[in-house]
């Protein structure tokens, strides 16, 4: 089982991501299951997912210290326990670092293959999003393994360079790809993204 | 010993330490939806929030079987009132959700921009109610059955002998009003309009101050909970944390310690940069009560000896660890902070699936001394 960690700010389209990656799963033979976390967005309708056989796991935001424990790791063991799953596709709230989340994979007691990190910046809204909460917008970039720019396609070049500019200056190693998600995912990026294509 | 004295005992402890002295032993505060199933096994979180009353007696009967706790637990559940608090819906299990998972919060965001200048012109209470009754819920469904609240708190007072840790709690103005608004477009506001997102604050500000103090002279309760969540040092850099959070937290806390009464700050999230602006409020005045996401060795650096600690045992290990873990977290707390000025806790509520035997650890780790 592999786990991937899509991160970045309410609207930079990490639902929109989860379900292309989780289509694509499908598509190739591999069975995904999606964890989502709502806080602060309407998230995925999950009734709707189940019902065109996605495995969907809402995780809770009652509490922010308490969720990631308390649902995050137990579902993971279930997950690995009780089905035959090839990929987690795990969206957390976009006010959650990484970092809080891998901290807490020490609770996990199942096998996983790998952790992949993949940072979604809006490009519209990341000047202003980095000026207001910038050790969180720091941080989901710098633990990013990939880091997509999104919205490439409505952009202004200007904006399209900030991000670039604001990701190269927190993760110099880790060059941003330009995408939009109203278009099918590019097969070089699910190449990088997706775990039996190219992982370590 | 009878009830009476048992309750004075336990007050009297629970005051020493937040005085910063050394109690008889170190005060043990436990509490949230796990103890439903140390009476009752097979409930289920459904259980705890559509039938709030049977789920009292449960928590009560749990209680019964720890009287090392020292403290009220949480009960008279109102399960509207969980999204209602922060201006949202709320998905419950066994209604929307599976029986046995956790109730979310689900944020909608009914404030308005224009709602700013109605705060700064009609008062946040009058804009709280216009934004419930926008997310359809009913003065019947939020109004507490106050005969009940009454009977149960009597219950926790002269039945078990718990001491209620704070009377009357306060959700921090940057925390509402990311909420009522939504944090997505909050924060666009603070870019945007920060100068009249401070003047709604201001009038929030007032707004508790003004209730709280009035309450904290009626009911004179020991401390008073000031909550903060979502903007500590992973989210806010600290120039808008000064701007945005401190100066409210500081100036509501002030009012209320100067009242009579506590503070208590219930910290949400990760504050480790910012540990040391609590040291602007008097000694012994306070209360810091961290949910384990604030590295609690920097705690103890910072703020022990200066306000009393409730500290921290993770969630994830109450739920997810053994018993061992529990006791050797406990003991490692204990060896940091020692007996004075010091509450043995969870880090925020226990977890609802936190086994028994890792209360008893957390327990038996206290009683040790």
């Amino acid at each position: 089982m592999h786990l991937l960690i899509i991160t970045g700010f309410l609207g930079s389209g990490k639902t929109t991501l989860t379900m292309q990656l989780a289509a694509e799963c499908l598509r190739q033979g591999r069975k995904a299951a999606i964890l989502v976390n709502e806080i602060g967005e309407i998230g995925i309708d999950s009734q709707l997912l189940r019902e065109l056989d996605y495995n969907v796991w809402e995780m809770v935001n009652g509490c922010i210290c308490c969720t990631i424990a308390a649902d995050f790791i137990p579902t993971l063991q279930k997950l690995s326990e009780e089905y035959t799953v090839d990929l987690v596709l795990l969206e957390p709230s976009g006010a959650a670092e990484p970092g809080s989340i891998l901290r807490n994979l020490r609770y996990y007691k199942g096998p996983l293959e790998s952790v992949y990190i993949v940072t979604l910046l809006d490009p519209l809204r990341l000047a202003e999003l980095y000026e207001v909460v910038t050790p969180l917008i720091t941080k989901q970039i710098a633990e990013a393994n990939l880091i997509l720019i999104t919205k490439s396609d409505v952009a202004a070049a200007e904006q399209i360079r900030q991000a670039r500019h604001i990701a190269a200056e927190i993760n110099p190693g880790t060059e941003p790809v330009e995408i939009s998600l109203r278009q099918k995912l590019d097969e070089a990026i699910l190449k990088e993204i997706l775990p039996w294509q190219n992982w370590n | 010993m009878t009830v009476e004295e048992l309750y004075n005992q336990r007050l009297q402890r629970i005051k020493t330490a937040m005085d910063l002295g050394t109690p008889d032993r170190i005060p043990i505060h436990l509490g949230g939806p796990s103890f439903i199933r140390y009476a009752e096994p097979e409930a289920t979180l459904s259980d705890y929030v559509l039938r709030p009353k049977w789920a009292d007696d449960a928590v009560f009967r749990s209680y019964k079987m720890l009287p090392e706790i020292d403290t009220a637990p949480m009960l008279g559940g109102n399960n509207e009132g969980m999204g209602a608090m922060w201006y949202a819906k709320v998905k419950l299990p066994g209604r929307e959700l599976p029986k046995d998972t956790l109730w979310q919060i689900v944020e909608v965001g009914p404030m308005t921009e224009d709602d700013y200048d109605t705060i700064i012109n009609k008062g946040w209470s009058a804009l709280g109610k216009e934004l419930l009754d926008r997310l359809g819920y009913t003065e019947e469904q939020l109004t507490p059955d106050f005969a009940y609240m009454a009977e149960i708190n009597k219950k926790v007072r002269e039945e078990l002998g718990l001491v209620t840790m704070s009377g009357g709690a306060y959700v921090m103005p940057v925390e509402i009003l990311s909420a009522a608004r939504s944090l997505k477009k909050f924060l666009r506001d603070l870019y945007r309009m920060p100068e009249k997102v401070l003047e709604a604050m201001e009038v929030i500000a007032e707004e508790y101050i003004e209730s709280g103090t009035k309450m904290i002279r009626e009911q004179k309760p020991l401390s008073v909970f000031l909550g903060h969540g979502r903007f500590g040092d992973d989210l806010f850099n600290v120039k808008n944390f000064e701007k945005f959070t401190w100066q409210f937290t500081k100036k509501i806390a002030d009012a209320f310690i100067a009242a009579g009464t506590k503070a208590l700050f219930h910290m949400d999230g990760k504050w480790d940069s910012y540990l040391s602006y609590w040291r602007d409020f008097p000694k012994g005045t306070c209360i810091f009560d961290p949910d384990s996401l604030t590295d609690i060795v920097k705690i103890q650096e910072v703020l022990g000896g200066h306000m009393c600690v409730t500290g921290d045992v993770p969630p994830a290990i109450l739920e997810l660890g053994t018993p061992e873990d529990n006791y050797n977290y406990a003991r490692k707390l204990i060896e940091l902070f020692g007996k004075s000025g010091f509450i043995m806790s969870s880090g925020c509520s226990v977890p609802p699936h936190a086994p028994l035997e890792n209360i008893k650890a957390v327990i038996a780790a206290t009683l040790e001394g």
